[in-house]
């Protein structure tokens, strides 16, 4: 046995002790504290308005109040392109199931569709005023916007026909038409097997629509205090995540939309995610202080940090900070490795976790079961 | 074939008798031996073997996100060199590594409070036990009688000697006395202001606790290797008492340790058993030199402690170094870094 192969049985036994010693003892440099080295991508000049992973998890798309929408290689932030042509804040962004199609809706009363690889516009849908959400359907037959209830509109959900081989003479009017919101729809999703649309807005109530029939299927009254500013779903699309202005994030049942778990996070928050590994059963949320009210506080007070909380034990952890301005959006990679904010400071930061963060929950597990 | 470090440096060629670089095929476990000779400086021939262990990662990935890695930039990044560079790529103006690092606690916040309530809950024992009720009293008096004096010497009639003596034991003597003593205690002293952590129940300045600590019971712990982490010293110390302390020299920048450590105890005699037991030990590869912490051999002024001590590292110090490592006996019960 050479000097190489002592260390090794070395590390071997260490780490097997470190796990049956527990882990709670927390002294720093135990098995339980991750450091991270994020990557801080200033693509945009004005704050954030979503990021958005493909697929696959290896490009991570950006919008913000500024005009262009840019897409980046998740793994190292190393941006690759733009997509010039809006002349508003683009409020949201989707990506199809093969990646090379982007669709993104502006303040400028656009939807845009884009090729992902070369930037170039292949379609662009008016509306009558700023579009706040879109997202392709499973299949990419049809996809889905929201209008805002600004300039006389009535917030709205449509559903459009996509026909992908027949861009230059597409029928330019919506298949359906859903009304029935009171107040701006913030999130609207489209459900497993595009069988509804979820949508969840400043009337604080989750709906669930047929878009066949264009009526209500089920909603989630009485449960939120107040509006809603981030809905999505687990990556099986099981769970579903509302950030609720109300300072609880909430986990609901996807198909009856019961209410599973909520965590009191003590501030704004202005989106959540779910982590989408099984190994890993966590919710982060992201936010902190109005932006209005940056510039009059420290920003330890503003509490910009992204929190993480286990919503199978039921637990608040650590939190991961350095947005300096409020945390607009948070997205988990698909893989679970790592996670993407955008702020009100016009930064993205992609964080990948570390080690110690993929062995926290067994070890909770473990220790549970002794 | 001369090994790829010593290509064009020519020294090899004017020897030519030497045998080539040798690399073995990697064993079971995947190890592998490299032979390289070379001539130094004052014309021998080094034979230098190395142990390279290979180990093989494969990482699976999609061929759709290897074609997109090929990608050409496009939009405000034409122009850029096309494809994925790899991690760590950084770019001044859009892409770069946070200066600072994040660090991501797992631990549940509930179980973290708790665990600071457990700690101070062993500090405040460990007030009551031995210092706190040690220095109190003393310092009371010692207080009140500079109050007294003071107040004599500035012309304050003390109206009656007992108000410094009450009020210092916790009832309330009036405001007027107690500030009266703050005052008194902040004159004796270098300024008036003192922290709260070293005020006496009276307000005064603890003297006593300044620069104070207890090194009777303090153990220190060398060549210990790299890998040793608090906990694993903990477990190797607490069998022979309640630890108060662990002290693990740490690298300020790398966060490695130092390799030696100090393990405070509660008691003088555990402290005393655990040099006896562990110096000369092994432990994970290296042998142990565990002393008192203080230089002068434990001293902690009292007799009694320190012959107790004297059998411990006294004798084993005396007899010398070479004497220790005869001495050791392996005891695997002890070292949990070979099982």
């Amino acid at each position: 046995m050479g000097p190489i192969s002592r260390i090794l049985v070395t590390r071997c036994v260490l780490d097997g002790e470190t796990r049956r010693n527990g882990w709670a003892r927390a002294s720093p440099g135990d098995a339980t504290m991750g450091k991270i080295r994020p990557i801080m991508v200033k693509g945009h000049e004005r704050p954030l308005t979503m990021v958005k992973y493909n697929r696959e998890g290896d490009l991570l798309f950006t919008c913000a109040k500024d005009h262009t929408p840019c897409v980046f290689y998740s793994d190292n932030g190393e941006r690759i392109g733009t997509y010039k042509g809006h002349c508003g804040t683009v409020w949201c962004i989707d990506i199809n199931f093969s990646c090379d199609k982007l669709l993104t809706g502006s303040a400028d009363n656009s939807v845009k569709l884009w090729e992902v690889q070369t930037g170039e516009c292949l379609h662009t849908w008016k509306h009558t005023g700023s579009v706040r959400d879109v997202g392709f359907a499973m299949g990419d037959k049809e996809f889905l916007s929201v209008l805002d209830n600004i300039m006389g509109n009535v917030p709205t959900i449509f559903v459009w026909d996509l026909e992908l081989h027949n861009l230059a003479n597409h029928p330019d009017c919506p298949k359906t038409t859903i009304l029935g919101h009171k107040s701006k729809i913030i999130r609207a999703l489209w459900g497993p097997l595009n069988k509804h649309i979820y949508a969840a807005g400043d009337d604080a109530v989750i709906r669930l629509w047929d878009p066949k029939t264009e009526k209500l299927h089920l909603s989630s009254e009485l449960v939120h205090g107040k509006r809603i500013t981030d809905m999505q779903f687990s990556e099986d699309k099981c769970l579903l995540v509302t950030s609720c202005a109300d300072h609880w994030v909430r986990l609901f049942d996807a198909r009856t939309l019961q209410l599973l778990k909520a965590f009191n996070t003590e501030r704004n928050i202005n989106s959540a995610a779910i982590s989408p590994r099984s190994d890993c059963p966590y919710v982060i949320a992201g936010g902190g202080q109005d932006a209005m009210a940056v510039t009059t506080t420290s920003s330890k007070q503003g509490k910009f940090e992204i929190s993480f909380y286990d919503h199978c034990f039921g637990d608040e952890l650590g939190s991961i900070g350095g947005h300096f301005g409020p945390v607009n959006t948070i997205s988990f990679s698909p893989d679970g490795r790592s996670f993407a904010s955008g702020g009100e400071d016009g930064y993205v930061r992609i964080n990948h976790l570390d080690q110690a963060y993929f062995e926290a929950h067994k070890l909770k597990v473990e220790e549970a079961k002794a | 074939m001369p090994a790829w470090g010593d290509a064009g440096e020519g020294a090899d060629d004017e020897i030519p008798d030497l045998p080539a670089r040798y690399e073995s095929e990697p064993d079971v476990n995947g190890v592998k031996t490299i032979t390289t000779y070379h001539t130094n400086d004052a014309g021998f021939k080094i034979k230098t073997v190395r142990t390279v262990k290979v180990a093989k990662r494969a990482i699976k990935v999609r061929k759709s996100v290897l074609a997109r890695r090929k990608w050409a930039k496009f939009g405000d990044e034409a122009g850029k060199p096309a494809g994925y560079h790899g991690k760590g790529f950084t770019d001044a103006g859009i892409t770069n590594l946070d200066a600072n690092e994040q660090t991501l606690d797992m631990t549940p916040k509930a179980r973290a409070a708790e665990e600071n309530n457990e700690s101070a809950q062993r500090a405040f024992e460990k007030m009551n036990i031995g210092t706190f009720e040690a220095w109190r009293p003393k310092n009371r008096d010692a207080g009140a009688q500079a109050a007294k004096e003071w107040a004599e010497a500035n012309g304050i009639a003390s109206r009656d000697d007992d108000a410094f003596g009450s009020m210092g034991g916790g009832g309330r003597g009036g405001d007027g006395g107690s500030s009266l003593a703050q005052l008194a205690a902040g004159a004796g002293g270098k300024s008036s202001y003192v922290p709260p952590s070293m005020r006496n129940a009276d307000g005064s300045r603890n003297t006593e606790l300044v620069g104070q600590r207890d090194d009777s019971c303090t153990v220190r712990v060398s060549n210990l290797s790299e890998d040793v982490k608090d906990a694993d010293l903990r477990e190797l110390f607490r069998r022979f008492g309640p630890i108060q302390r662990i002290y693990l020299a740490k690298d300020r920048e790398t966060h490695q340790s130092r390799g030696f450590a100090f393990i405070n105890f509660f008691n003088r005699d555990e402290a005393a058993k655990a040099i006896q037991t562990l110096n000369g030990h092994g432990y994970d590869h290296l042998i142990l030199s565990v002393t008192w912490a203080n230089p002068s051999g434990g001293g902690g002024g009292d007799g009694a402690s320190a012959s107790v001590a004297a059998p411990g590292p006294g004798d084993r110090l005396a007899r010398g170094d070479e004497n220790r490592f005869e001495k050791h006996i392996y005891n695997p019960s002890i070292d949990r870094f070979r099982t």
